[in-house]
C-alpha cells in the first residue's frame, strides 16, 4: 500500500506549476494573435 | 586521461572562447553591462533563468529534498510562482521604464526614476548590492569548491581557488553579451541534466512505484509534503519525522522564497537587456517552462538520491554529484557534471557583473570621476570583478552550506529591492524618500532577523519584505506629490503594455 506517492503531494507538486506554464502560454498566444 | 576531466576541460575552454570573442566586441560600458539591448527572446529567457538558478538548483535544493523529502518542494513551488509573477508583471514594465529614463543598472533606474540629485539612492542601492552579492557569490564559490573537490579529488581550499580563477576570468573578459550567451548554453545543459538524470534513475530503480515503495520503507513521511522529516548523518535511523503537521510559519517561510524575485538585480537586468518589450511573452513562456521542469527535476534528484546513493551522505548537497559519478558512464557523468559547473558559473558571472557595475558606475563614476571615459570605466569594472571575487573567496573559505548562504543573500536582496522595484513600477506616488527608506529597512531587517530572531523559524525575507513595503508606502503617502516630469515618465512607461 505504500507503493504510491500521496495524491496531495502529486497535486501540489504539479498543479501550481502547470497553471503558471498554461497562463504563460495564454499570454503568448494572445500577444501573437493581437499583434499581427 | 579521465573522461570526466576531458569533458570538463572541453566545456571550460568553450566558455572561455565565448568570453574572449565578446571581449573583442565590447566597445563601451553599455555593451559590457547590457549588451546594447540586443538579446533575442530565447537568449533572454534562458539567461535570466540560468542567472537565477545557481549551484543552489543542482546542489543546495536537491540536498534539502534528500534530507527532508517532499516537504522541501514548497521552496520550489514558491520560486516557480515568483518567477511567473516577475515575468508577467515586472519584466515588460521594467524594460520600458528603464529605456524611458535611460538606465542601464538598477541604481541608475532608481536615481533617474525619482530624479534624485543627492546620489543617496544610488549609493544605498550600490551598497546593498555589494553586501548581499558578495555573500551570494561566496555561495557559488562554495558550490564550485565542492564540485572540484569531488571531481578532481583535490582539497577544498585549492578547489575553491580554482573555481575563482575560471569564473573570474571569463566574466572579466566578456561582460554581458558573453554572460548572456554562455548562460544560454549553460541553461540548456542544466535543464537537460535535470530531465535525463531522474528519468534514468527511475528506470534503473525499476519504475516509480518501486521507487515510492523503497522510500516508504525508509520513512513513509518522506513522501508527504505536509510532514517534516529531519536528517542526521550520525544517527542510526537517519530520517526521522519531527512534525506530523507542517506549521503555517514553516509553509510561508518556504513559499516566501518566491518574494525574492522582484528584487534580484542580476535577474532584473536580463529583462532590461531584451531587444523589445514585445518579445517578453515569448521569453516568459520559455523561462517559466524551463524553471518548472528544472525545479521538478531537482526535487526528483533529491528524492531519488535517498535510495540511489550508495551510502548515506555526510554532505547532502553533494547528492547530485554522487549519483552522477556512481551511476553513469564517466563520459556521460562528465557532461552532466559540467552542467553543475554551468549552473554555478552562469549565476556568479551575472552577479559579478552587477556588483562590478555598482562599484564602477555607482561609486567610482558617480562619486569620484564623473568625467571618466567609457574605456576607463570598462577597465574599472573589470578590476571590480577581481576585487569582489577575492572578498567572496574569503567568505567561501569560512564555511556554511550552499542553501544557508543563498537563503541569506536571497532574503537581503529580495527585501531591499523587491518592494522598491514594485512600488517604483506600479505606484505613481512612490517617492524617493520612500524607496530610500524601504531599501534600508529591507536590508537591515533581514540582517537583524537572521542574527537575532532565527529561532522563530520564520524566514527573514518575510518580515524584511513586508516592513520595507510598509515603510515605502507610509513615507510616500505622507510625503509630497511627485513632480510633473516624473508623473509624465511614469505614464509613458505604463501605456501600451501588452496583455497584462
Amino acid at each position: 500500500m505504500n507503493n504510491s506517492l500521496p495524491i496531495s503531494t502529486w497535486f501540489w507538486l504539479l498543479a501550481p506549476n502547470l497553471l503558471i506554464v498554461l497562463l504563460s502560454l495564454f499570454r503568448l498566444l494572445k500577444t501573437r494573435g493581437g499583434d499581427s | 586521461m579521465d573522461p570526466v576531466l576531458v569533458t570538463f576541460s572541453i566545456y571550460i575552454l568553450g566558455m572561455l572562447l565565448i568570453g574572449y570573442y565578446y571581449y573583442r566586441q565590447n566597445e563601451n560600458i553599455s555593451d559590457y553591462f547590457l549588451g546594447g539591448r540586443t538579446l533575442n527572446p530565447f537568449v533572454t529567457a534562458l539567461s535570466a533563468q540560468a542567472s537565477d538558478m545557481s549551484g543552489w538548483l543542482l546542489m543546495g535544493f536537491p540536498g534539502a529534498i534528500y534530507a527532508g523529502g517532499f516537504n522541501g518542494m514548497w521552496i520550489g513551488i514558491g520560486l516557480a510562482i515568483g518567477t511567473y509573477l516577475n515575468w508577467q508583471f515586472t519584466a515588460q514594465r521594467l524594460r520600458r521604464y528603464t529605456e524611458i529614463v535611460d538606465s542601464i543598472t538598477i541604481a541608475d533606474f532608481f536615481e533617474n526614476r525619482f530624479k534624485d540629485k543627492s546620489r543617496a539612492l544610488r549609493i544605498v542601492t550600490a551598497l546593498a548590492i555589494l553586501i548581499f552579492f558578495t555573500i551570494y557569490v561566496s555561495s557559488g564559490l562554495v558550490a564550485g569548491g565542492l564540485l572540484f573537490e569531488n571531481i578532481l579529488g583535490i582539497n577544498y581550499q585549492l578547489a575553491v581557488v580554482l573555481a575563482v580563477i575560471i569564473i573570474g576570468l571569463y566574466t572579466f573578459l566578456g561582460g554581458f553579451l558573453a554572460v548572456s550567451w554562455t548562460d544560454f548554453v549553460q541553461g540548456s545543459l542544466m535543464v537537460l541534466a535535470l530531465l535525463i538524470v531522474p528519468i534514468a534513475l527511475i528506470s534503473i530503480r525499476g519504475g516509480l512505484s518501486e521507487v515510492w515503495g523503497q522510500i516508504a520503507s525508509i520513512n513513509p513521511d518522506l513522501l508527504n509534503a505536509g510532514k517534516i522529516v529531519s536528517y542526521d548523518f550520525a544517527a542510526e535511523a537517519k530520517w526521522v519525522t519531527t512534525s506530523d503537521n507542517m506549521s503555517f510559519i514553516s509553509l510561508i517561510s518556504l513559499l516566501g522564497w518566491g518574494l525574492g524575485y522582484f528584487g534580484m538585480p542580476h535577474i532584473l537586468v536580463r529583462f532590461m537587456g531584451i531587444k523589445s518589450a514585445k518579445q517578453i511573452p515569448v521569453s516568459q513562456f520559455v523561462g517559466v517552462t524551463w524553471v518548472v521542469v528544472s525545479l521538478i527535476g531537482a526535487v526528483f534528484v533529491g528524492i531519488l538520491g535517498i535510495i540511489a546513493a550508495p551510502e548515506a551522505l555526510e554532505n547532502t548537497e553533494t547528492v547530485f554529484l554522487v549519483l552522477l559519478q556512481k551511476l553513469f558512464n564517466p563520459w556521460v557523468a562528465g557532461v552532466f557534471l559540467a552542467a553543475v559547473l554551468a549552473a554555478i558559473m552562469s549565476t556568479i558571472d551575472s552577479q559579478l557583473l552587477v556588483s562590478s557595475s555598482a562599484l564602477a558606475e555607482d561609486f567610482y563614476k558617480a562619486l569620484f570621476r564623473p568625467s571618466a571615459s567609457q574605456k576607463e570605466l570598462l577597465w574599472v569594472s573589470r578590476l571590480a570583478v577581481l576585487f569582489i571575487t577575492v572578498i567572496a573567496l574569503f567568505f567561501a573559505l569560512s564555511g556554511g552550506t550552499i542553501l544557508d548562504i543563498v537563503a541569506y543573500a536571497w532574503a537581503g536582496l529580495g527585501a531591499s529591492f523587491g518592494p522598491a522595484i514594485l512600488f517604483s513600477l506600479f505606484w505613481k506616488k512612490t517617492s524617493r524618500n520612500g524607496v530610500l527608506g524601504g531599501i534600508i529597512t529591507g536590508g537591515v531587517v533581514v540582517i537583524i532577523w537572521k542574527n537575532f530572531f532565527a529561532y522563530t523559524g520564520l524566514y527573514e525575507i518575510i518580515p524584511g519584505f513586508f516592513l520595507s513595503a510598509l515603510v515605502i508606502y507610509l513615507i510616500s503617502y505622507f510625503g509630497e506629490d511627485p513632480i510633473p516630469e516624473v508623473v509624465d515618465e511614469f505614464e509613458r512607461a505604463m501605456k501600451p503594455l501588452i496583455n497584462e
